[in-house]
């Protein structure tokens, strides 16, 4: 059940289709723009990885809510064919208002913490911050990692650092650690690890073996607090670093390792994440604003290899070190993310708000997110998508999408003059039987003009669907001609056949939403170097103009005419159609001797010139018949063939025919279905062109790459080559300034 | 005589801002007829060194490469060319210039030097995020039209 109180309320949590908040790598730049009129009094901070691409993220604001600043991202690329994988991750951290808090600072029980592995040395993550006064707070942390990360030997581990201090009473508690691992597996999916027991404190939380079969894209068991640890009476926390030290269990040994710290405490750790007030005085005093915090965040793999993943303040070298990012990167294979909000209060420094951040990560290395506010801030906090660029760009306009760029689809129902019936398999095959077996006119109905009375001349058609289609609630008679259909046609007190309607005429189908987005950022996004097609069930396969839809999304939505079964593929640049495929959808059942019906009604009707006609027609009726007898009908030919003898006389004929006339229709099943085997789905189908590796350092500073700038040459550095330039204010001869634009036009270093 | 600043600078010919080591400043003589973009210089045997491939001369204002050094008994000849680079660094940075390559990364503008396999792709595929087609059962799935007026 969703704690609202904890959570926010649950109509403001986003869609995993909002992606909030959205990171743009540009080679080693991350940026995200918060806008300026957005009160923030926030700092977050987040982490993502995966085996190619590392980032993370710190934005804070200054208590007053009004400045705002953005630290970039060293985002370190690895040149790696590897196919990147869906990472996810989140971490919360969050505090409750009227929760009892606890005033004593409780020691640890060492009897009840559980040692993992006596020879596991511990990797901290470190977290601090300046929490509240008396305030009671739960942190809740989510690890993912490959399913290959060692259970057992691995494991997370929970340390509150306690010790008593003369700030005991104003800072805050932590009752509750709630922890949850997932494991990706090979099939691409999530599961959750389970856990048996979990400790705060100096002990161990085991993640076992076994795994649930919890999917992490069931949002709601984000809610499920799965591993409650009450910590008893809480355990509180420091005042100048209140720190929650959660150590991740590895082989690793810390010793040695430059990273190694020590905390106030004297307890020697290599610090993971950190959320940390700067360290001064002023962070206890009331008077003074609060200033920065910082984050640093390290990411371990199942070898225990710890590194940081960033660093937003540049504190002593005591605290923080600094690491090789990049290095790590190449075998990240789990990774811990953070994603951590807080408001900053004046007069006590508090949490006041808390966030948190469900990130998912593509193979392009940008985050997509769901964002939920906190409890006392029901409005969102809405980041602008908008990609900073710090690089020179070739040149742009301003120009952007305007005018009626919206298109509405509708659906028609076509009511008059006909009449559709959503039958089940066995409803059509009663009413193929119907017709097959032949209809009796009555003596009645003979004396009279016969035409328009043969219920197979009502037919309009009968398409199959590799689908249900629309259909009423409420069951009708089928009738032909005001003729009803009878489950058994000889036996007029049948019960008759029973269908319910269409509802629809034409419906709208929808695909969905996909967006068109660049993965190299430069030329090789288009064609030639990639393209890209649109794989339309049932239609045909769209070549998608990347001119066209990069960086836009793109809409499929299929209008089926069900009276035809043709289907019509609109293709939406945004909310602008700009294309239409057609296809077809419904696959018509052949109504054979249809032809036959008619000239029987032809033979019926023309009663003078009735002996002539049939002694003409028996043969060709004959011929028909034989051909509706070889052929394959569903329903029964044999009154066909019996006919046939009854109709060696003449007068037999003509009485048979006035009586019995068949209405003779083949039904073939026969119909093209081999479309109903193929993929529903409509999917886009990309083809790129490979990359073969080669040193683009010394590419760019030999060859260069294509490029389209304008400036003045100082504000270009490196490898030049210039195709323009105006050489003005240069006292130089003339043979001298063909050559500066010989050298310059074939490439010079800047 | 004229003096020339002697010394030797190791960036490539095409570096703008070349780094001058500049060793010692030498007397020289103008090897008449001197072409100022292409001067000849004479000096004394004993102030050029095997390093030296560069000179400054405030004479011409002109940085310039040392082409050849030839041995003449007690001098030597320096042929000189001029090194417009670096002798106009300066100005070169005010002027207005259109780069069509540059060291940075792949841009919009296609680059026809960029190896790339065109020969030969890869495949990525995404499905769209619906199957508004798909049905569990086909239970309703004939369509029967008749003529009807109601």
């Amino acid at each position: 059940m969703v704690n609202e109180n904890y959570y926010g309320a649950k109509d403001t949590w986003l869609t995993p289709l909002d992606y909030l908040p959205y990171i743009k790598r540009t080679k080693n730049i991350l940026t995200l723009n918060i806008p300026k009129n957005t009160e923030l009094d926030k700092t977050i901070s987040f982490v993502c990885t995966d085996k190619n691409f590392c980032g993370n993220y710190v934005t804070y604001a200054r208590s007053n809510g009004n400045e705002i600043k953005e630290y970039a991202v060293d985002i370190y690329d690895i040149d790696n064919t590897e196919e990147k994988f869906l990472y996810h991750y989140i971490f919360r951290g969050y505090n409750l208002t009227g929760e009892k808090g606890y005033s004593d600072v409780k020691d640890w029980n060492y009897d009840v913490w559980y040692e993992d592995a006596t020879d596991a040395t511990y990797q901290n993550i470190s977290f601090y911050s300046s929490f509240g006064k008396n305030e009671n707070i739960k942190l809740c942390i989510f690890v993912t990692a490959y399913s290959s990360f060692p259970t057992g030997g691995n494991s997370i581990s929970v340390d509150i650092d306690t010790y008593n201090t003369e700030y005991k009473n104003n800072y805050p508690y932590v009752t509750n650690i709630y922890c949850r691992m997932y494991f990706l597996e090979s099939d691409g999916k999530y599961r959750v690890a389970e856990v048996n027991d979990l400790r705060i404190g100096n002990g161990v939380l085991n993640f076992p073996t076994a795994k649930k079969n919890y999917y992490f894209s069931d949002i709601d068991y984000l809610d499920k607090i799965l591993y409650n640890i009450n910590y008893g009476n809480g355990a509180q926390l420091n005042d100048a670093y209140a720190s929650l030290s959660i150590f991740l269990n590895s082989n690793h040994d810390a010793e040695g390792d430059d990273r190694l710290c020590t905390g106030v405490s004297g307890r020697r750790y290599i610090p993971c994440i950190g959320f940390f007030p700067q360290i001064t005085e002023d962070i206890i005093s009331t008077n003074k604003t609060f200033t920065e915090k910082g984050v640093k965040v390290y990411i371990s793999d199942p070898q225990g290899i710890d590194t940081l993943c960033y660093r937003c303040i540049d504190l002593t070298d005591n605290y923080w070190i600094k690491n090789d990012f990049y290095e790590f990167c190449k075998k990240q294979t789990a990774y811990f993310g953070m994603f951590f909000v807080t408001s900053v209060n004046n007069i006590n420094l508090s949490l006041v708000d808390t966030n948190t951040f469900l990130g998912i990560m593509d193979k392009n290395g940008i985050t997509h997110g769901e964002y939920s506010s906190g409890y006392d801030n029901v409005k969102q906090f809405n980041f602008d998508i908008d990609l900073i660029d710090t690089e020179k760009k070739i040149p742009e306009t301003e120009e952007k999408d305007s005018g009626d760029l919206t298109t509405n689809l509708n659906t028609y129902n076509l009511t008059s003059g006909q009449r559709y019936y959503a039958m089940v398999e066995s409803n059509f095959n009663d009413v193929i039987k119907f017709i097959n077996l032949g209809y009796r006119p009555t003596l009645e109905e003979l004396s009279i003009d016969f035409k328009g009375k043969n219920p197979v001349d009502y037919i309009v058609n009968a398409l199959i669907y590799p689908f249900d289609i629309p259909y009423s609630y409420e069951l009708y008679n089928v009738t032909l001609g005001g003729i009803n259909v009878l489950k058994s046609p000889y036996d007029e007190n049948s019960e008759v056949v029973k269908a319910q309607y269409l509802t629809n005429s034409t419906q709208l189908f929808d695909f969905g939403t996909i967006a068109i987005t660049p993965k190299y950022n430069d030329f090789r996004d288009y064609e030639p170097f990639t393209r890209c097609e649109l794989q339309l069930p049932f239609c045909n396969t769209y070549v998608i103009d990347l001119k066209k839809f990069m960086g836009k999304n793109l809409t499929v939505k299929y209008s089926i005419d069900f009276p035809t079964g043709s289907c019509s593929a609109y293709i939406f640049l945004n909310d602008l159609v700009v294309d239409i495929v057609n296809g077809q959808i419904g696959y018509s059942i052949p109504l054979n001797g249809l032809a036959q019906g008619e000239y029987q009604n032809q033979i019926i009707n023309s009663k003078f010139r009735l002996d002539q006609t049939l002694i003409n027609t028996f043969s060709n009726f004959t011929n028909t018949a034989t051909n509706i007898i070889s052929g394959n009908v569903t329903g029964t030919i044999n009154s066909i063939g019996n006919n046939l003898t009854d109709i060696s006389r003449g007068e037999q004929i003509t009485y048979n025919l006035k009586h019995t006339a068949p209405n003779i229709s083949s039904i073939s099943t026969a119909s093209p279905l081999c479309s109903f085997s193929q993929d529903y789905r409509a999917r886009l189908v990309f083809y790129r062109s490979k990359n073969p590796n080669f040193d683009k350092t010394i590419y760019g500073s030999t060859v260069g790459y294509a490029c389209l700038k304008f400036g003045k040459l100082s504000s270009f550095s490196g490898f030049l080559v210039i195709s323009n330039i105006k050489l003005d204010n240069i006292n130089c001869t003339d043979t001298e300034k063909n050559m500066l634009k010989n050298l310059l036009t074939s490439g010079v270093y800047n | 005589m004229i003096d020339i600043k002697i010394g030797n600078v190791t960036d490539d010919n095409k570096v703008i801002h070349k780094t001058f080591n500049e060793r010692a400043t030498i007397a020289g003589e103008i090897n008449f007829p001197c072409d100022i973009l292409n001067p000849e210089l004479i000096v004394s045997r004993e102030t050029i060194m095997n390093t030296d491939n560069y000179c400054y001369i405030p004479y011409f204002g002109r940085y310039y490469f040392i082409n050849n050094i030839t041995f003449n008994g007690k001098t030597k000849i320096l042929q000189l060319s001029v090194d417009v680079l670096k002798t106009y660094e300066n100005e070169l940075q005010n002027c207005d210039v259109t780069v069509i390559r540059d060291n940075d990364k792949p841009t919009y503008i296609v680059d026809d030097k960029l190896p790339i396999n065109t020969n030969n792709y890869y495949i990525e595929g995404k499905y769209l995020p619906n199957n508004p087609l798909y049905t569990d059962g086909k239970d309703h799935n004939i369509l029967l039209g008749v003529i009807s007026s109601n």
